[in-house]
């Protein structure tokens, strides 16, 4: 790297270190003290939230919702990037439509939701009306409402990188497997997918951030009785004015994801290596 | 071995009729027909453009043809896809699977018509020793060279036991010396397989080094299709003549007479005995190859030239000449006839006898 | 290696002076301009409705007005306590209970506000670090098209016929905090015994519907038919009314509940004066009475402003409200992360 392009990067490199490398090393810090009004150095916070079976399952949902969220936008997600390169004509519709969601405000997709799912919500009136159920379903304040809630979010995150991976496969591979006498669901299993495995990789990191620290959807669709990481660390700072505690369960959080991710990256450089050679 | 044992005895002749392809507003293929027969190696040349790689996809069924019928072994196959009609395609980037190994390439085929996975394995290390790739077959494309990956996506489309095997551009991508190799090798198993083959090239040389016969293409339409040795010697059109090998075109007047045709050319005049294929009287283009020419008695008819450069060629020597009138012409011969030019010569040119220019209108 | 112990007031002053440094210094108009916070929703919509026009003709100043929760105004605040970022602030008690324990706010200046004199003297903080300007007023909100007969007490909510039909809010809001004080009170507990109200929500829990994540996400409930009873304010089921959702408030046996929001200077300002020339016209008659009116129904407190409407319903003035369930924040605050964390449990499913 030359000189010149080294500079290029400075301001970058300051803006990181001054807003996101010093916050995260003073919430750390903050995370080492024992008491609410910060007193004590130790791991205390630490100790408590992992021996705590509460605040292991609050953890466990929010990742858990992270592989829900990410599962549904990989099977909902997949058939549209594929028709997105099979078909040019419908290319500006479906974009558009793919876009969408990211041109709403976070508040009115997710108001929407409640509407959707609510007791004498459209699903409920629905099912009502064509005499399936008597009493309204309860879907509303489910773990699986918020999952929905988040992937239809969350999908353009995982279609556009997909769009990449197929746009990105070779159309004579493509013909070569059918030459040779695959049939479409053949070519798909055997070549497409695979070949999408980083796109994929791409779209799973992206999604699954964005899932498990989606403050406002996980709080609004999901209401008071389910419990993820982020409400709850606004709720120990913010409410209960626990900072250390709220730190230890932001450091948590953090060191989670970044797990996750480094183990996503690995698995996507090893698939890029064997599709980009 | 021959990576399937029964391949010969499918192979089909291919019948195009009246085929023409258009794309929006324009013809890409007009009205092309062709018969190759069983076991033909068929090179389709001309420049990019000209609709041969088009015409090699309507073949394979990757395409469907505007106007026109598609007969393989007599049999109808407009409207069948590609793995129903018997035929095999090598692309010019080979297209292989960059995530599998080069035997779960060549097994891949296999096991799409529904063979075993072990049987498939059996029958795909056959096909790599057919390529002499059994060494690789492990590695993945990505770990093998140019050369190595043309055997692999050869292998891979004969395991299949093709009755036609297609070949788009197969050694574009070779440096040259390969391509030699490869030339000889693809040769070598067509013969060994009688497999009727279709080539899609830009490069007269590798047709006219491997095909029997040689399609030259031109804007869409087929200008000739004959053996390498007629397209060189008896071009039919000024394209043919023009495409294939270096010709010298030059504007002459052919006189008929009783005593023969007679060519005027700048300040001299050449002797035909037989003009082709224009033969009428008149203003004509002659296509005159370089080593047609020959340096004539200075007291002879033909046309005087001056000598401008001189380029040793190994055993030819190839000559930039200048017409009295001012136009340029080349002129090779080769260099065991002891010639000596230097540039400043005044020379009378003549024809070798028996040289086949060719006029057209 | 020992490591430094720092109070959480100095390291939120240190993170306050790391944002200085980054900040572009403030300019403010001469003479004239205050910035001022609001909560979000009805608040901030009867504010620039009603207060801001009025300060503008009474002082002529300009006002720049931002909507925060009062919780988050105090994290503002706390880290920004030497140029704090609003003059003036609207809290609600607990929150201002925090905040005056981390010095964050100043007397208002003397004389300046002669309008504290029409105040219940409860309405005003000893010190002079904030005047209530409004109060709400809680009750049993019911929908009133599918539920005939209003409830009478807290206690008819654990009635089986409103099986998954009952709305909590949470206990990191206010609501929810003075709710459970209020149960508690009825049950005979209070601040430092809440265990009354938490068997009573755990006996409620086969009725919950939903647990609402802030008062406003209530009133979605109440509209969507998720929910057809839960505590609520007054103004916020005034509002749903007027947009045709059949929601009523009734009167618990035990009592209307009350909760109070006050405005503060804040410790640092460079205007003080302005600041509390403000909270003036905050508490005078006019804005008060319009405050009250539809479609907000903010009860005020000025004694001076009589009750109207809805609002004639509960009560006749301020003096009058002042004898509602009232929550002592004092005790509160201390054990409110512990109060929280035991609802979240109680309530987690």
């Amino acid at each position: 790297m030359s000189r010149t392009t080294t500079w290029l990067t400075a301001p970058l490199c300051l803006y990181f270190v001054g807003f996101v490398g010093i916050p995260l090393l003073l919430i750390f810090f903050i995370s080492l003290h024992d008491t609410p009004a910060m007193t004590g150095i130790g791991i205390k916070g630490y100790i408590r939230f992992f021996s705590d079976a509460y605040n292991r399952g609050v953890l466990l949902d929010t990742l858990l919702l992270g592989v829900e969220t990410t599962v549904i936008d990989i099977l909902l997600g997949f058939p549209v990037a594929y028709l997105y390169v099979a078909a040019p004509r419908w290319r500006r519709f479906l974009m558009f439509m793919v876009l969408l969601p990211l041109l709403t405000s976070t508040v009115v997709r997710t108001f929407a939701w409640v509407v959707i799912l609510g007791n004498h919500g459209l699903i409920n009136t629905l099912l009502a009306q064509a005499g399936l159920i008597g009493t309204p379903l309860r879907l509303l304040y489910t773990p699986g409402a918020v999952a929905v809630a988040m992937a239809q979010i969350e999908l353009p995150l995982m279609i556009l990188p997909l769009i990449t991976a197929i746009g990105g496969i070779d159309a004579h591979i493509i013909e070569a497997s059918h030459v040779l006498g695959a049939g479409r669901w053949r070519t798909l299993r055997r070549i497409v997918l695979p070949l999408c495995v980083p796109g994929l990789l791409t779209g799973t990191l992206l999604v699954f951030t964005g899932a498990v620290s989606a403050l406002v959807t996980q709080t609004l669709v999901g209401g008071g009785q389910l419990a993820f990481m982020p409400f709850y660390i606004y709720q120990q700072a913010i409410q209960a004015q626990d900072y250390p505690f709220a730190a230890c369960v932001a450091i948590v959080l953090l060191m989670t994801i970044l797990l996750i991710v480094s183990i996503l990256n690995a698995l996507g450089r090893r698939s890029a290596g064997y599709v980009h050679g | 071995m021959p990576p399937s044992s029964d391949t010969g005895q499918n192979a089909a002749n291919i019948r195009l009729e009246g085929v023409s392809h258009r794309f929006g507003q324009t013809d890409v293929i007009s009205d092309v027909s062709l018969d190759i027969a069983d076991g033909e190696f068929v090179a389709l040349l001309g420049p990019s453009g000209c609709g041969k790689s088009t015409l090699l996809r309507i073949l394979a069924g990757l395409q469907e043809q505007t106007i026109g019928r598609v007969l393989i072994g007599e049999r109808c196959v407009d409207g069948l896809p590609p793995r129903t009609r018997g035929v095999g395609i090598v692309f010019q980037n080979y297209a292989l699977f960059p995530h599998m190994t080069a035997l779960a390439n060549v097994a891949y085929g296999l096991e799409a018509v529904g063979i075993s996975r072990a049987e498939a394995l059996v029958r795909a290390r056959d096909a790599l020793a057919g390529v002499q790739m059994t060494p690789f077959g492990e590695r993945k494309p990505r770990a093998l060279s140019g050369g190595q990956q043309q055997r692999v996506a050869l292998a891979r489309t004969l395991a299949i036991g093709p009755r036609i095997l297609l070949l788009d551009e197969p050694l574009a991508a070779l440096d040259k010396n390969l391509r030699l190799d490869m030339q000889l090798e693809i040769r070598r198993l067509q013969r060994a397989l009688r497999i009727t083959t279709v080539m899609v090239t830009h490069d007269q040389e590798e047709a006219m080094g491997m095909a029997d016969r040689i399609a030259v293409l031109n804007a869409g339409c087929v200008e000739q299709f004959d053996t390498p040795e007629a397209i060189y010697d008896r071009p039919e059109t000024l394209f043919v003549a023009n495409f294939v090998g270096a010709a010298n075109m030059l504007e002459a007047e052919l006189q008929g007479g009783p005593e023969g045709f007679r060519l005027h050319l700048a300040d001299g005049t050449l002797d035909l005995a037989k003009p082709a294929p224009a033969s009428r009287p008149g203003r004509v283009q002659a296509s005159i190859r370089p080593e047609h020419w020959s340096v004539a008695p200075a007291d002879g008819e033909g046309p005087t030239a001056t000598v401008s450069i001189v380029t040793p060629l190994g055993p030819s020597a190839l000559v930039d000449l200048v017409l009295s009138d001012g136009r340029p012409c080349r002129f090779s011969f080769p260099r065991a006839q002891g010639v000596h030019l230097t540039p400043g010569d005044q020379i009378r040119l003549g024809l070798q006898p028996g040289a086949a220019i060719r006029l057209f209108v | 290696m020992s490591l430094p112990v720092i109070s959480r007031r100095n390291l939120l002053r240190f993170a306050g002076a790391a944002t200085l440094a980054f900040a572009a210094p403030q300019v403010r108009a001469a003479g004239g301009h205050v910035t001022a916070t609001t909560f979000p929703g009805a608040w901030e919509e009867a504010h620039r409705r009603f207060l801001l026009p009025a300060v503008q003709s009474a002082t002529g100043m300009e006002v720049t007005l931002t909507a925060s929760q009062a919780v988050d105004t105090v994290t503002k605040l706390a880290a920004a306590q030497s140029n704090p970022p609003f003059d003036v602030v609207m809290m609600d008690e607990g929150p201002f209970l925090q905040g005056v324990g981390l010095g964050l706010f100043r007397p208002m200046v003397a004389g300046a506000v002669p309008n504290l004199a029409s105040l219940p003297t409860r309405f005003v903080h000893p010190e002079g670090l904030g005047a209530y300007v409004s109060a709400q007023v809680f009750g049993i909100a019911y929908n009133k098209e599918r539920i005939s007969t209003p409830p009478a007490a807290w206690e008819d909510l654990l009635s089986p016929a409103f099986k998954g039909r009952v709305g909590l809010v949470g206990l990191d809001s206010t609501l929810g905090t003075v709710w459970m004080v209020a149960l508690a009170k009825m049950l005979g507990g209070d601040e430092d015994h809440m265990d009354p109200a938490f068997d009573f929500i755990a006996k409620l829990l086969p009725n919950v519907g939903a647990v609402a994540a802030n008062p406003g996400a209530l009133g979605t409930l109440f509209q969507s038919g998720q929910i057809d009873i839960s505590c609520h304010y007054l103004n916020n089921v005034a509002s749903l009314a007027a947009k045709d959702v059949p929601v009523a408030l009734t009167r618990p046996a035990s009592g209307w509940g009350l909760v109070r929001s006050l405005m503060c200077v804040t410790k640092n300002t460079a205007v003080p004066d302005l600041a509390s020339a403000y909270i003036n016209v905050a508490l005078s008659e006019p804005v008060q009475r319009q405050m009250a009116g539809a479609p907000y129904y903010l009860a005020p407190t000025n004694s001076k402003v009589a009750f109207g409407s809805e609002m004639a319903l509960i009560a006749k003035n301020a003096g009058e409200i002042d004898q509602f369930v009232q929550t002592d924040w004092m005790k509160i605050n201390p054990r409110r992360a512990e109060y929280i964390d035991r609802f979240n449990r109680l309530v987690k499913r």
